[in-house]
């Protein structure tokens, strides 16, 4: 009991206004009048179209490129097999997750009055890659490369999108490459490692394929996602 | 019916639950507007993974395109602020946690990883101080009047104070980085200007990442690497911002492993 009146002193940051907070939150629905705000930049579906036609392009060369990447590992065998095994799992998880992030740019697009991109199915590989030995790690260096730049691309598109529901999706999708990045790199610069757990339970690598529930039906979303809510349930003192 | 929906401001979509969360936390391109969208004349992927296009960086105090009404203006600072006051809390959440990870006993198993768990913990802080700063550079940007530091209260759950090991800190952080994330991306709908939407989309990045990284580490979905150390924990994650925001380099100044060209 004393331990816990300690804690609570060491974590409890002084001052004000968690009411502030909630007020702020009143306040902003009193704020959501109809006035006739102009905005940036004027909203316009159909125009949002060519932005999102382009991610829809970049998900299907990261399709692509995991599809060949997985190649490339299958025929690593200078790697251990069990480390191939456990990066083929997240490839293909995060492969997956790509998928569902193209139907879900594609159903907007057309949802808009547009045409979705085909996918021709080519991984847009750099030169300097092919000019590489083909290792599981180059793989994953490749794969870590393709993620940083949806990351950042996914975000740069908000600077021109119009809509809510583009702006939505967007950021649902940009989140998720942004964790599929930062896995890949760390492990690529041997910051983590893969174990038995990563191997058993790759789809908990980046556990949800949307930020928002935004994505077609049947597609994890960090939002609501009752299962993520047990993992991180708080372990309790034995009696 | 969609149509309507999209005509309405993005203020009405963002509903109290959004900021509600926000402040409970932790307690392009420029792709040229084309007249005919049927046509698929979309830049494509560049083969190191980011799209051909030409972007322009974000200064938070920049002029925007289309003035701002003051409706407009007022909506943004207040979304600004509860965001702000998300950052602070999570500043004040990891300040706290950290010399309660240090003095974990030795019994606690994440024990032997207590210094590195510190050291990531302060870097995911030092960003979430760099989200702040461009939050409050757009608040005055905007003329309005950021919430300060002081103002902000954090009050760690109880399930967390009744049992206060490195396993619950660290749930209680992955948890908090997983509301983070969801909260910026509901702003990212609900912001009226693209600029601010950008912004929040460059910090919800970088809160996803914060995410994936404990989550990792808490469930143990993957083991500290060779190279990890307390030094090397500036690593998780590289950048306080997917793209570059002000002063801030984002992941586009990261050297590619394999370059395009």
């Amino acid at each position: 009991m004393e331990s816990n009146e300690l804690t609570r002193r060491q974590l409890l940051v002084r001052s004000a206004v968690t009411a502030t907070t909630l007020s702020l939150s009143m306040s902003m629905l009193a704020a959501a009048r109809t006035a006739k705000a102009e905005v940036n930049p004027p909203r316009d579906a159909t125009a949002d179209n060519t932005a999102l036609n382009a991610l829809l392009k970049a998900e299907y060369d990261a399709i692509a490129t995991y599809t060949a990447g997985a190649g490339i590992i299958a025929a690593d065998t200078a790697t251990d097999a069990g480390l191939r095994d456990t990066v083929t799992k997240v490839a293909v998880h995060f492969q997956d997750q790509h998928k569902q992030h193209a139907a879900a740019l594609k159903a907007l697009i057309e949802a808009n009055g547009g045409t979705a991109a085909t996918d021709d199915g080519k991984a847009s590989i750099p030169a300097s890659f092919s000019a590489a030995p083909q290792t599981t790690t180059s793989v994953i260096q490749l794969a870590a490369d393709k993620e940083r730049g949806a990351a950042f691309t996914y975000a740069s598109v908000l600077q021109t999108i119009s809509t809510a529901a583009a702006a939505k999706l967007i950021a649902s999708i940009g989140g998720v490459e942004s964790q599929h990045f930062v896995v890949l790199y760390l492990l690529a610069e041997g910051l983590i490692a893969g174990n038995p757990k990563t191997n058993s339970m790759a789809a908990l690598v980046v556990p949800a394929a949307f930020i928002l529930d935004v994505g077609p039906a049947g597609s994890v979303n960090l939002d609501n996602f009752p299962a993520l809510d047990q993992l991180l349930a708080y372990d309790v003192k034995p009696a | 019916m969609k149509e309507l929906e999209e005509k309405k401001p993005r203020r009405e979509l963002l509903g109290a639950g959004t900021l509600a969360i926000a402040g409970a936390l932790f307690a392009g391109f420029a792709a040229a507007c084309s007249d005919d969208d049927d046509k698929d004349d979309s830049p494509g992927p560049t083969p190191d993974g980011g799209v051909d296009a030409t972007v322009r960086p974000l200064d938070a105090s920049a002029d925007t395109a289309v003035p701002l009404d003051a409706a407009v203006v007022d909506a943004d600072v207040r979304v600004l602020n509860a965001l702000l006051s998300a950052e602070y809390n999570a500043i004040a959440a990891y300040t706290a946690g950290g010399p309660l990870v240090q003095s974990a006993p030795d019994t606690d198993p994440l024990k032997p990883l207590s210094a590195t768990i510190v050291a990531i913990a302060t870097n995911i802080a030092t960003q979430h101080g760099l989200h702040a700063a461009a939050l409050v550079d757009a608040i005055n940007a905007l003329g309005g009047t950021p919430i300060t530091k002081e103002s902000v209260l954090f009050t760690p759950p109880a399930g967390l104070i009744a049992n206060p090991t490195i396993t619950n800190i660290l749930k209680f952080a992955t948890g908090a980085e997983r509301a983070a994330a969801v909260a910026y991306n509901k702003a990212v709908e609900g912001l009226e200007a693209a600029k601010h939407r950008y912004l929040a989309s460059a910090i919800e990045g970088d809160e996803s990442q914060h995410f994936i990284i404990l989550a990792a580490l808490v469930l143990g979905l993957a083991s500290p690497g060779e190279k990890l150390t307390v030094t090397t924990a500036t690593q998780l994650p590289p950048k306080a911002f997917v793209r570059s925001v002000g002063s801030q380099g984002g992941l586009e100044t990261l050297t590619s492993y394999f370059p395009s060209a």
